[in-house]
């Protein structure tokens, strides 16, 4: 760890690790109630539980981006971060933010009202005060990295990572708008969401993993940066009007079917070249880094991103297609992956990469990690498959027959069992992960040996 | 006379190539895709185009292909220095792109006048959706032209340049489909 | 693809006729494709002509223009990307050849 204030990430990874563990075991309740519909359908209702497991994972992603951008601009911009104070409090917001949300989700405090209730609605359900702490919260950050960019050297993983942070805080005002027509209100929040996670998170993912290839692989900065570039281009244009795949159904006009249906179909490209990226750049490396199980992670991201995001997401994609498909398990498949791949997986790997100097482990080998990894993995492209061949039959019985909807809930339970098991093994991996991050302190392998000089 | 190969052979800034490629690529699986639903219907393909004004859509291909020329003289002029008649090249060329314009908003005023919109036929949903993101590039394009008049550095004016070939390239895939192929 | 490109033979900077050239050249090919559309042979023939045209001149804008005729590979990718653009264009256009 070359800058003392790279430490304020520490606190960040450890509050993003505590409501991953939460989301995973809200994930496992979740696909426990799929199988047993009637537990806990009083105290904790389904669509609390879902809204817990999707927005406990935003929030920890986003989290964890904050965390890798307080430990890598510092080093990128080689200065220290601008204000210690001031990360600490943007956390403080944050935690707040998070603990309020929950307590009013699960109890349904201040039914109705305008600045403390749920808002009612399916995904940007935050009370009006947490979204404004958000936004505080999210100024502090930017003006905490930006300032100390601006005084630092301007790298263009800095670049592109600032460019990613300020679209995310940006795109995020549209959840103050809840309008009453509730197509519209899902307009808007694709305006959040799919801005989010195909457009702004995109460069953001681009720019860590260009990161964590130029510290593990050693391949020169010019190499990486024209690559990052081509990503970040690829992204934001097949990703912006990519967003018109998402109107096929809520009144939009019918153009929106095609303009969805090609833009949408090129976000297959930047994924793709993620994951040509990171093998070419591990190909051509000359460095030997100790540190595998961040390189595992890496090159898992980019491997399982592709699928996830960009062949699962192509399946069903076309208009044609979503026709039948839309909102069946297919979706729950995708969805599943697409996150693992993309950004948990992104996470995991820059936790894997600073957590060993932030501890001063390092050099670290990490064998817990790597097995977490393969658990975590395998688990959940499992889950992958099983809900993708129940979506299939879903959309067969369902959408093609016309048979009722809980008939063929029923069909296609033996899935759902299988799931839950596979999601158990994903549990079990995440808390292999967590564990292997903070206890063992004794996996070091000969030191020296292996060691490279910094760029 | 091979000195570079792979990526680094391509003229100019290596993004504006992402560009070109990935709006070909849109187009051109737009234009398929417009292909593709005619045979759904062809003979009411076939009738919606004939309401179309071919000879206002040739003449515009000739303003574009002069207006390319006048933007690719301009980078010419700019290497050797001669930067007045550089900017003055890029200002007709952003001319050329208005007159572009201009026939085309007098082809949409036409339509609209017979009370021909997008929902009419899927073949003007087509029709509206390609020329209509083409036209938008065509006014990106003006703009970019006037400004490289304006910062008028070599880089700027050959970006800028390579950004109007684009969209003068678009044209030529796009008129034949859509206003030739009946 | 052996489009023709009367004109390959310029030096990429300094004097080049090429551009005049390619722009008459351009003129030239969309009067012809817009000349076709109204001879007296059947559509499929006119179809076939007006993309082989069309072929010409995106290739042209690609090498004089765009000034791939420095960067031969990627122009002779790009060309025969657009034919088989073209080619799948004017397939899809002879399975329902619609007279007017």
């Amino acid at each position: 760890m070359k800058y003392e204030s790279q430490k304020i990430a520490l606190v960040y990874f450890a509050v993003a690790m505590g409501l991953f563990a939460i989301q995973v075991l809200g994930g496992l309740l979740a696909g426990w109630i799929y199988v047993a519909p009637n537990t806990l359908s009083e105290l904790l209702p389904f669509n609390i539980v879902r809204m817990l497991h999707t927005n406990s994972l935003i929030v920890w992603l986003i989290t964890g981006f904050f965390g890798a951008a307080y430990f890598l601009i510092p080093e990128e911009a080689e200065r220290e971060i601008h204000s210690t104070k001031l990360a600490y409090l943007q956390l403080l917001i944050l935690v707040v933010g998070t603990l309020g949300v929950v307590v009013t989700y699960v109890f349904n405090l201040f039914e109705g009202n305008f600045l403390l209730g749920k808002e009612g609605r399916e995904f940007l359900e935050q009370p009006k005060w947490v979204k404004a702490g958000i936004v505080v919260a999210a100024l502090i950050f930017l003006y905490n990295v930006s300032m100390t960019v601006l005084k630092g050297k301007k790298t263009a993983i800095t670049n592109i990572l600032l460019l990613g942070l300020w679209g995310l805080a940006l795109l995020f005002l549209f959840s103050f708008y809840n309008p009453s027509n509730l197509a519209l209100d899902k307009q808007y929040w694709w305006y959040v969401v799919h801005l989010w996670v195909e457009g702004v998170w995109e460069l953001i993912m681009a720019s860590i993993l260009a990161y964590l290839m130029l510290k593990l692989t050693g391949v020169d900065r010019e190499v990486v940066e024209k690559w990052l570039y081509v990503i970040v281009a690829a992204a934001l244009f097949s990703g912006i009007l990519g967003t018109g795949h998402h109107y096929y159904w809520i009144g939009t006009p019918a153009y929106w079917q095609w303009i969805g249906s090609i833009f949408s179909s090129l976000e297959v490209i930047p994924f793709f070249a993620m994951m040509a990226f990171a093998f070419v750049m591990v190909w051509k490396g000359r460095r030997d880094h100790p540190n595998k199980a961040a390189l595992l992670w890496s090159l898992g991201c980019a491997t399982l991103a592709f699928f996830g995001a960009g062949v699962w997401g192509f399946l069903h994609t076309l208009h044609g297609v979503n026709y039948y498909t839309h909102g069946t398990q297919i979706t729950a498949a995708h969805g599943h992956l697409a996150f693992f791949g993309a950004y948990v997986s992104l996470n995991l790997a820059i936790f894997s990469y600073a957590m060993p100097i932030l501890l001063n482990r390092d050099p670290y080998n990490q064998v817990l990690n790597m097995a977490s990894f393969w658990l975590m993995s395998s688990g959940m492209v499992f889950m992958t498959f099983v809900l993708t061949f129940a979506g299939t039959i879903q959309t067969h019985l369902q959408r093609v027959l016309g048979d009722y909807f809980m008939d063929v809930q029923d069909q296609v339970a033996i899935f759902y069992w299988m799931r839950f098991g596979s999601g158990l093994v994903v549990v079990i991996g995440a808390l292999l992960f967590i564990y292997a991050m903070w206890v063992p302190r004794k996996e070091i392998i000969e030191r020296g040996a292996t060691e490279t000089p910094a760029e | 006379m091979k000195q570079t190969s792979g990526i680094d052979a391509l003229p100019g800034e290596l993004l504006m190539w992402v560009l070109i490629f990935s709006e070909l690529l849109v187009f051109g699986v737009g234009l398929l895709a417009f292909m593709a639903v005619r045979l759904t219907d062809p003979s009411g393909f076939a009738e919606a185009q004939s309401a179309l004004y071919r000879t206002g859509a040739a003449l515009n291909t000739a303003v574009l292909v002069t207006s390319g020329f006048l933007a690719a003289k301009a980078l010419e002029y700019r290497r050797k220095d001669r930067r007045a008649q550089a900017r003055l090249s890029l200002v007709a060329a952003a001319a050329l792109g208005c007159v572009f314009l201009i026939v085309k908003g007098a082809e949409y005023a036409g339509k609209a006048a017979q009370g021909i919109s997008y929902e009419t036929h899927p073949f003007f949903m087509f029709y509206y959706l390609l020329t209509g993101f083409h036209a938008a590039h065509v006014l990106a394009g003006v703009m970019v032209l006037l400004l490289v008049a304006w910062r008028d550095e070599t880089g700027n004016i050959e970006a800028g340049a390579q950004f109007w070939h684009m969209v003068d390239l678009i044209w030529v895939l796009l008129f034949p489909v859509v206003y030739l192929l009946g | 693809m052996t489009a023709p490109n009367p004109t390959d033979n310029t030096p990429r900077h300094g004097h080049r006729p090429g551009l005049t050239t390619a722009w008459l050249a351009l003129l030239v090919l969309s009067l012809a494709s817009t000349g076709a559309t109204v001879l007296p042979v059947p559509q499929q023939i006119v179809a076939t002509a007006v993309l082989v045209l069309a072929l010409i001149k995106a290739r042209v804008i690609l090498a004089r223009y765009l000034e791939l005729s420095a960067a031969r590979s990627w122009l002779s990718g790009l060309s025969v990307v657009i034919a088989g653009f073209f080619a799948l264009v004017l397939g899809l256009f002879l399975i329902y050849p619609a007279a007017l």
